[in-house]
C-alpha cells in the first residue's frame, strides 16, 4: 500500500522563513488594526483610552505607520522569495506545490462548495494548498499593494496631490478605511475560525507556527500532495533499486 | 462564568460582589482615573451668558472678572435713547445680546473688532439691518447674524485656555449655527485629532476661517492659504481636497465640487456593498462548513 513507503510520522510544511514572515505579519497586523481603528473611532471613549494608553496620538500613529512599513517588508520578502523559488530552485509557479492560483483550484472550489452543501462525499483532494489557503495568502498579498498605495497617499498628501487631484485624498480615506474593515473582520473572524476553530481542526491547528504536520493531517487535508509525495518516493526508490 | 470567577475567588468574596458589579465598579473607577480620555468632548456648559442675573463666582473666575460693572454697562445712548430707559417697561424683556452696543468691546479689543467688521458674519448682519430698514420682512432672531455676544461669553469666558480647551468649545459655539459643518469637521481628520484625540497641531474652525473675518473659503485661492499655513508645500491642487463632506456643505454654485462629492460617496457605497457581501459570503460558508464537518463527526467518519 501506498502508506507504507514513508515511515516518518511527521513532516516539516513550512520552512523557517515562512514561520517567521507568518508571525511578523500576525502581530504587525494586530498591531496595525488596533492602532489604525484607535484613530478611526476616536469619536468613542474606548478607542480614546488606547490611545492615551499608548501615549496619545503621535505614538499611535507613529506605531500604526511603523506596522505598516514592518508589513510591507514582509510583502518584499515574499516577492523576493517568490524570485528565488522561480529563478534559483527553478520551482514551477503553477505546479501543484505553488502557492499560486491555478486552473485547477476553480473546480476545487466548486467542488469544495458541493461538499459542504453535501452534494458529495468528500472534500476535493487538495494539493499542497487548499483554496482558502492560496485565498488568505494572496487577499493579504494583493491588500497590502492598496492598503499600502492608499496609505502612502494619506501619509504624504502634499506631495501626492502634485499628481492627482485633490478629492483622490478623499477617496484614499475612504478605501483605506472600507478595506481596513473588511480585511481585519476577515481575519480576525472568518480566518481564525477557518483555521482552528472548524471541527476538523479544532482546537487548533499550529503547524504554521511550529512547521511541523503529520502524516494524518497531510492525508485527510491534503490528499493530493500526499499522493503525489508518495509518487515521487516510489519513483525514487525504484530508481535505487 | 465560573471558571472566569476561578481566577478572582479572593476579590470577589471578600468585597461582597457578582462579577456584574465588580465590571461595573472597574468600569466606573477606569472612567474617574481617565477623566479627560472618557468624557465627551464637548461637554462644556454652553448656558447663555448673557442672562440678566451674573453668577458671580464664575464671573470672577473669567476674564473680564477685575472689570466693574460700568467699565462696559455704564450709561449708554442708542439711537438717541439711553439704555437702560427706565421709562420703557418693555426694556427688560429685550435680547440682551441684540439691544447691546458691542461698539463698547472695541476699546480694549480694536483689532479683534476690526476683523469682525471685515468678517463675513457683519456683512450679513449688514444686509439683514438694510432689509429690515427697506421694510422687509426682518429675521427671526436665531437666523440673524451673530454679533462679538453671539459667540463669545463676554461673564465667564475665561483667558488663557489651552489650545485644545479653545478647539473644543468652538465646536460648541460655531457648531450652534453651523450644525452640519460641525458634523462633517468631526468626521474628517482634523476634527478626530483635534477634538478627540487632542493633538494640537491640527486645525480648529478658526486656523482656516480666521477668528473674526469667519471667512468663506469656497473660492480656491483663498482655501490655499489656508492650508498652506501647516501644510507648507500644498499645491493648488491640494486644495481640492474636500475637508466638510456633509450633503449640505457643498455649495450648490460649485458644480465641480458636487461631481468630487457624488463620485466619492459612490465609491464609499461601492466599498461598503463589497465589504459586507464578502464578508457575508465567507461568514455563512464558513459557518455551512462547520455544520457539514459536525454532521460528519457525529456520523463518525
Amino acid at each position: 500500500m501506498a502508506e507504507q513507503t514513508i515511515q516518518q510520522e511527521t513532516f516539516w510544511r513550512f520552512s523557517v522563513l515562512q514561520r517567521t514572515v507568518h508571525l511578523t505579519v500576525m502581530f504587525a497586523f494586530i498591531g496595525i488594526g488596533l492602532t489604525g481603528f484607535s484613530m478611526a473611532f476616536s469619536s468613542m471613549a474606548p478607542a480614546r483610552a488606547f490611545a492615551w494608553f499608548l501615549g496619545g496620538v503621535d505614538s499611535v500613529r507613529y506605531l500604526h505607520r511603523l506596522f505598516a512599513v514592518v508589513l510591507y517588508l514582509c510583502v518584499v520578502t515574499e516577492v523576493l522569495w517568490l524570485i528565488y523559488y522561480k529563478f534559483i530552485l527553478r520551482g514551477n509557479l503553477l505546479g501543484p506545490h505553488s502557492i499560486c492560483f491555478t486552473k485547477q483550484d476553480l473546480s476545487y472550489f466548486r467542488d469544495h462548495i458541493g461538499y459542504i452543501l453535501a452534494l458529495r462525499n468528500a472534500p476535493p483532494p487538495f494539493e499542497r494548498f487548499a483554496w482558502w489557503e492560496k485565498l488568505d495568502y494572496w487577499t493579504l498579498f494583493i491588500g497590502m499593494q492598496t492598503m499600502g498605495l492608499t496609505g502612502l497617499l494619506l501619509w504624504f498628501p502634499e506631495f501626492f496631490s502634485r499628481f492627482v487631484p485633490g478629492y483622490f485624498i478623499n477617496l484614499a480615506q475612504v478605501l483605506h478605511f472600507d478595506e481596513a474593515v473588511l480585511a481585519v473582520l476577515y481575519k480576525f473572524f472568518i480566518h481564525t475560525t477557518v483555521r482552528h476553530f472548524r471541527p476538523e481542526v479544532y482546537p487548533g491547528d499550529w503547524t504554521i507556527f511550529t512547521g511541523k504536520t503529520t502524516k494524518e493531517k497531510i492525508r485527510r487535508t491534503h490528499p493530493g500532495e500526499w499522493a503525489r509525495l508518495n509518487a515521487s518516493v516510489q519513483a525514487n526508490s525504484a530508481g535505487e533499486r | 462564568m465560573d471558571r472566569f470567577r476561578m481566577f478572582f475567588p479572593g476579590l470577589i468574596k471578600v468585597k461582597g460582589m457578582t462579577l456584574f458589579q465588580f465590571f461595573m465598579v472597574s468600569i466606573i473607577a477606569s472612567s474617574l482615573f481617565l477623566p479627560i480620555y472618557t468624557r465627551p468632548a464637548w461637554c462644556e456648559d454652553s448656558s447663555s451668558s448673557s442672562d440678566w442675573f451674573i453668577d458671580m463666582n464664575r464671573f470672577s473666575k473669567s476674564a473680564h472678572g477685575s472689570l466693574k460693572c460700568d467699565r462696559c454697562h455704564g450709561e449708554m445712548t442708542l439711537k438717541g435713547n439711553v439704555h437702560p430707559n427706565r421709562k420703557d417697561p418693555t426694556a427688560i424683556r429685550k435680547d440682551s445680546v441684540r439691544t447691546y452696543d458691542y461698539k463698547r468691546c472695541a476699546t480694549c479689543h480694536p483689532e479683534s473688532y476690526k476683523r469682525y467688521l471685515m468678517g463675513e458674519h457683519a456683512k450679513v448682519l449688514a444686509k439683514q439691518e438694510e432689509g429690515r430698514l427697506a421694510g422687509g420682512k426682518p429675521a427671526p432672531p436665531e437666523r440673524l447674524a451673530p454679533t462679538c455676544g453671539d459667540c463669545h461669553s463676554s461673564h465667564y469666558a475665561q483667558a488663557k485656555l489651552s489650545r485644545i480647551t479653545m478647539g473644543e468649545q468652538m465646536i460648541l459655539t460655531c457648531g450652534k449655527c453651523h450644525v452640519s459643518q460641525k458634523m462633517s469637521y468631526l468626521k474628517n481628520l482634523h476634527g478626530q485629532l483635534g477634538v478627540f484625540l487632542e493633538k494640537k497641531a491640527s486645525a480648529y474652525c478658526t486656523d482656516c476661517h480666521g477668528a473674526h473675518t469667519c471667512e468663506s473659503l469656497k473660492a480656491k485661492e483663498k482655501a490655499l492659504t489656508a492650508c498652506r499655513r501647516c501644510h507648507r508645500n500644498a499645491s493648488t491642487r491640494f486644495a481640492d481636497i474636500v475637508i466638510h463632506t456633509g450633503s449640505e456643505d457643498i455649495s450648490k454654485k460649485d458644480p465641480k465640487k458636487q461631481v468630487h462629492m457624488a463620485l466619492i460617496l459612490t465609491i464609499k457605497r461601492i466599498g461598503q456593498i463589497v465589504t459586507v457581501l464578502v464578508l457575508a459570503f465567507f461568514a455563512l460558508q464558513t459557518f455551512v462548513w462547520i455544520l457539514r464537518e459536525l454532521h460528519n463527526r457525529l456520523r463518525g467518519r
